[in-house]
């Protein structure tokens, strides 16, 4: 993963590879068996394509993640960065253009007016979670009780058979008048499964109680389920509304912003920007009236054009990870300059 | 066949899923929940959501109606005399105290 216009190898992650823009990034390897310390210097941008870290780990030490072998110096990270902080395809997940403005807009300080309601509804959620894994623990085991019906019924039909069969025995024999010990015997075995049979009758009775008990509580409890449902849903339109105005609300600083960071080889005022990031954040819209895909509202370039975009648009403290091919800048400086923002090069 | 129904956005979208990967095992969708076919295959699938989401999933069996053989007569008579009423905005209760037919009480207490 080299930069794809870089002369030369690959420099030591403390020193530039460009003379011009010698950024003072400082990488100590402490000991052998301790963390790389990564500090983002005066000129915010540090080259560390030398390193063998991934975007992962680097994005998670920016984040303060202890124990990933490496720990970078950096201001808190602060709101937004975490949608921002790799290009699209390098960290997890597909994040939409809406939720990158949103991201942004949030880093610059921006406060969505859904904000207060969507605390309100996550907080009733939280209570709601919380009553139900109380009520779930104790009682209520419905897998156990219905195997326990189960159980019971075949062990009966199996004893009812072998009642029925003795007592068939019993009677050929007494009908060729058998011998009485034979008799006694048979008879003995057909009263003792008689009895284990009243006995696993009785049991069976009384798991099926067990059962409609359980049944009936998990049935109340549902009542509770489905209020959970609804407050998820609506925490998922709150969260989609609020991402919805606050995108719009740096739309035309992103817009600027667009014209001011590189685009991709081919892709010069290219691809029309919508459909490459559609989808919301994955996970479903039901009860998501506005699932529109005009994400990228006639902007134009591709995501990581986008992503550039978006991130020279957000105000972060803590650095973002530049990796991946296509990465269009020089160098570390180059970027963290473009892209106004603290760089970490991988 | 077998009613499927969910109770967390998890369990939903899991379902959503199973239903589109499996149409021809699936009866019906209605949002939340689903009717599925009555076979081993409907069963593993149902069996699946409830392994991968607990108490979010619920499970019954259900069977058509046939009123003719598990409803009595009593019933069905005031259900087509009820529907033919007079004056639509009498409730139940009311249009049943003038009547032969069987006071909503006494049906509650009635299993089916």
């Amino acid at each position: 993963m080299t930069a794809p216009d870089t002369d030369g190898p690959p420099p030591v992650a403390a020193e530039s590879n460009d003379a011009g823009l010698n950024h003072d990034a400082e990488v100590n390897d402490v000991a052998a068996d301790e963390d790389i310390l990564v500090r983002i210097g005066r000129r915010r941008a540090v080259d560390f394509r030398d390193q063998p870290v991934d975007p992962k780990t680097v994005v998670a030490a920016v984040r303060g993640a202890e124990s990933s072998g490496i720990s970078v110096d950096c201001p808190d990270p602060g709101p937004g960065h975490s949608t921002l902080a790799s290009p699209p395809g390098v960290g997890d997940g597909v994040v939409s253009l809406r939720a990158s403005l949103a991201a942004a807009a949030r880093s610059r300080g921006l406060v969505a007016p859904e904000r207060e309601e969507l605390a309100a509804v996550r907080r009733s959620l939280r209570g709601l979670a919380a009553d139900l894994d109380a009520e779930d623990a104790p009682s209520a085991d419905l897998p156990a009780a219905r195997r326990r019906v189960a159980d019971a019924g075949s062990r009966e039909t199996a004893l009812r058979e072998r009642v029925a069969a003795l007592r068939g025995r019993l009677n050929a024999l007494r009908e060729r008048d058998a011998d009485e010990a034979v008799l006694a015997s048979v008879e003995a075995d057909r009263r003792e499964a008689a009895a284990r049979l009243s006995e696993v009758e009785t049991e069976r009775v009384a798991a099926e109680q067990a059962l409609d008990r359980a049944r009936e509580v998990v049935r109340e409890r549902r009542a509770t389920r489905d209020r959970r449902l609804e407050l998820e849903d609506r925490v998922a339109n709150l969260e989609r509304a609020a991402r919805a105005s606050l995108a719009e609300r740096v739309r035309e600083p992103f817009e600027r912003a667009l014209e001011r960071v590189p685009r991709g080889a081919g892709h010069d005022g290219g691809d029309g920007g919508t459909g490459h990031d559609g989808g919301d954040e994955g996970a479903g819209h039901d009860a998501c009236d506005d699932s529109s895909s005009d994400d990228g509202s006639g902007t134009v370039g591709d995501a990581r054009t986008r992503w550039y975009a978006a991130v020279r648009v957000a105000d972060l403290r803590a650095p973002v990870v530049v990796a991946g091919p296509d990465r269009r800048f020089g160098s570390a400086a180059e970027a963290a300059t473009r892209l106004d923002t603290p760089v970490v090069w991988l | 066949m077998l009613l499927v129904v969910t109770y967390s956005r998890a369990a939903r979208t899991t379902l959503r899923n199973v239903c589109r990967t499996h149409e021809g095992s699936v009866v019906r969708r209605f949002g939340r929940a689903a009717l599925v076919e009555s076979t081993e295959f409907g069963a593993l699938l149902a069996l699946r959501l409830r392994e991968k989401h607990g108490a979010d999933v619920q499970l019954e069996r259900t069977e058509p109606l046939n009123e003719f053989e598990r409803v009595p007569a009593s019933v069905r008579e005031a259900a087509t005399a009820y529907e033919s009423r007079d004056s639509p905005s009498t409730p139940y209760a009311k249009f049943a105290a003038g009547s032969d037919h069987p006071a909503p009480e006494t049906l509650r207490d009635r299993e089916l």
